[in-house]
């Protein structure tokens, strides 16, 4: 199993950026800590056989990149843990249903976390839609510091909630699993060309959200 | 965004991803900086957001997917056996036991499970085999081999995933939040599911639940204390009480099995138990001589007595002397010491300290069944040194408090 490295998150940003260099050469650390493609499908053959030991590594594998994705749609530490933990478990209903992914279970995963993500939010969020635009459009001052003072987890967070579905899902995948737009491109079955379109606009939109000084 | 900015932004956001400096990509793109920037910072901005998973919740989350990929292996579809058609259970079956004794509805009752039509009939057809052991050891085996069968009928029932109504016992071989492990059996559990006494690794759980396609959801668990090999012994009166010394209902034996969940590890006198279920201990006065003195217990003309921390024992005593013993008799036959004193000096025996028996009875009924080693050492220790029995009193008090607190549980009778 590739060995998940720990970074301190001031490091992360930066790590960032040299592996998105060198993603697009074709080889990140990103590549490997996850699994490449033919790895991957023979870890689902075996997952489709419940055994063990594939599913252990599919877990360990996928958990924090999970985790983060959900972790940057959902403030709550506790609940982020806790709907991770549910991609997880429907990932063996799908395979108990056969209804497993068949080839690419990195989107298949991730797509099950939007999915959780969502029906958290609609359980959850159904209220304070209104109120957002509000406050977050009351704030009056030099768009820099609108920007650092609103870029706390939790109003970039509901700002997330006014993106189409879409965006959201390529912002999180994105700088919240830390995904290169090679990888980005690869869990979601499209072009990089049609994340990176996909993502400027997200961040755009977000920007806007968050900062009603951005001009469109 | 018209398509030119955004083609910059896709290049801007490009050269960030690629670790080059805010100002430098603006510097770039001059004309649309001002347009650039919140958006650049906004993006920049973003990874921050990130949160780290703790170890703890992986490794959680891990063991939860496991036991569950573990219950989905015994719930995977399997082909089942058709059964014979459904007759009334229970009371009729067991009328039916002697009629077809000894014929084939009784061995195909063999492989009925609950839920099944024989299913009545494999249970009395169990009983009538326990009763009718010729020795200890035969049935004790038999009640072995009974047990496992439960064990393997849930096991059945969710292999087909069928739903039925489970009993069994075993060992605790791993324990989760929201699932154990029982005998190899993945125990699910909810808010509903009662557990009686304390969980813990390797002990003896008895599980009543039931199973259906989602798996084993436990209804009830009883966890055996470390040292009982019973469970849930109920106490029976045997006697009435007519001492002048009554003990207050409310502190007497109680099956503690039966408090689900256990209020707190500190018995209290107060603690409202139901009198009904509770006999109440006797108060008994008898003289002898001390046979033997050993740790918590000491044996007078032959009969066992426990003694324990709220023992009074007013002299020094030894092996040989005679000694008068006020006692309870609890419901099961067991004699706690309330005071001891050599029944020679002749000072003893007064019913006017009421109250110094009502607080013996009260720590007496927490400490019930307590062979604790070193109550009975420090006794006899103190007694050695004679002299100083108040100080000695307060000792054992401390010391047997902390083991009252461990053995809570001790009811075996």
């Amino acid at each position: 199993m590739p060995a998940i490295e720990r970074v301190p998150t001031s490091a992360i940003i930066d790590q960032n950026r040299s592996r998105g260099a060198i993603g697009y050469a074709g080889i990140t650390s990103f590549e490997a800590r996850m699994l490449t493609v033919q790895d991957e499908l023979t870890l689902l053959a075996r997952a489709r056989q419940l055994d063990p030991e594939a599913l252990a590594r599919i877990h360990d594998t996928y958990y924090t990149s999970i985790f983060r994705y959900v972790s940057f749609r959902v403030g709550d530490h506790a609940t982020a843990e806790d709907l991770t933990s549910e991609v997880f478990t429907r990932l063996l209903t799908a395979l108990r249903d056969k209804n497993a992914p068949q080839n690419t279970l990195r989107g298949w995963l991730y797509g099950v976390a939007a999915r959780v993500v969502s029906d958290h939010h609609r359980k959850a969020y159904r209220a304070p839609q209104v109120e957002l635009d509000e406050e977050l459009v009351s704030a009056d001052h030099d768009p820099a510091d609108i920007v650092d003072r609103k870029m706390t987890q939790e109003n970039v967070q509901r700002a997330l909630q006014s993106l189409t579905e879409e965006q959201r899902h390529v912002l999180s995948l994105r700088f919240g699993s830390d995904m290169p737009i090679q990888d980005v491109a690869r869990t979601l079955g499209k072009s990089e060309g049609a994340v990176k379109q996909l993502q400027a606009r997200a961040v755009a939109a977000l920007a806007r959200k968050l900062s009603p000084k951005v001009v469109d | 965004m018209d398509a030119q900015l955004e083609m910059k932004l896709i290049e801007c956001l490009d050269a960030l991803a690629q670790g080059e400096s805010l100002e430098r990509i603006l510097a770039r793109h001059p004309q649309e900086a001002a347009q650039l920037r919140p958006l650049l910072e906004t993006a920049a901005s973003l990874p921050a957001m990130r949160r780290e998973p703790s170890e703890a919740a992986k490794t959680q989350s891990r063991r939860k997917f496991m036991a569950q990929a573990d219950l989905l292996r015994r719930t995977a579809p399997r082909k089942t056996m058709g059964f014979l058609p459904r007759f009334a259970t229970g009371f009729i079956a067991a009328a039916v036991v002697a009629a077809v004794l000894g014929t084939g509805a009784v061995a195909a009752s063999g492989l009925a499970l609950p839920g099944d039509p024989l299913y009545g009939l494999k249970r009395t057809v169990e009983d009538v085999r326990l009763q009718s052991a010729g020795s200890p050891t035969q049935r004790e085996e038999l009640q072995r081999e009974f047990e496992q069968r439960r064990v393997e009928e849930a096991n059945e029932l969710l292999d087909a995933g069928r739903e039925g109504e489970v009993e069994f016992s075993g060992t605790i071989e791993s324990m989760q939040p929201d699932a154990w492990i029982v005998s190899g059996l993945v125990v699910q559990l909810d808010v509903n599911t009662q557990i009686a006494g304390t969980p813990q690794i390797d002990r003896l759980a008895e599980v009543r639940g039931v199973t259906g396609p989602g798996g084993l959801r436990a209804t009830f668990i009883s966890i055996e204390s470390a040292d009982e090999s019973e469970i849930t012994p109920t106490p029976e009166a045997t006697e009435t009480p007519q001492a002048t010394q009554t003990p207050e209902p409310a502190k007497t034996v109680a099956p503690e099995t039966t408090t689900i969940p256990q209020p707190t590890t500190t018995p209290r006198p107060t603690a409202a138990q139901p009198p009904t279920t509770a006999p109440e201990p006797v108060g008994v006065e008898f003289t002898g001589s001390v046979n033997a003195l050993n740790a918590g217990m000491w044996t007078i003309d032959g009969t066992s007595v426990i003694v324990n921390s709220s023992t009074e024992i007013r002299d020094t005593i030894s092996v040989g002397q005679r000694v008068k013993v006020k006692a309870l008799r609890l419901a099961d036959g067991r004699i706690v010491a309330t005071r001891i004193e050599l029944s020679d000096d002749g000072g003893g025996g007064n019913n006017s300290n009421s109250d110094d028996n009502q607080n013996s009875n009260e720590n007496q009924n927490n400490n019930d069944g307590n062979s604790n080693d070193d109550n009975g050492n420090s006794n006899s220790n103190d007694n050695d040194n004679g002299g100083n029995s108040n100080s000695n009193d307060n000792d054992n008090g401390g010391n047997s408090n902390s083991n009252d607190n461990d053995n809570s549980n001790n009811n075996g009778s």
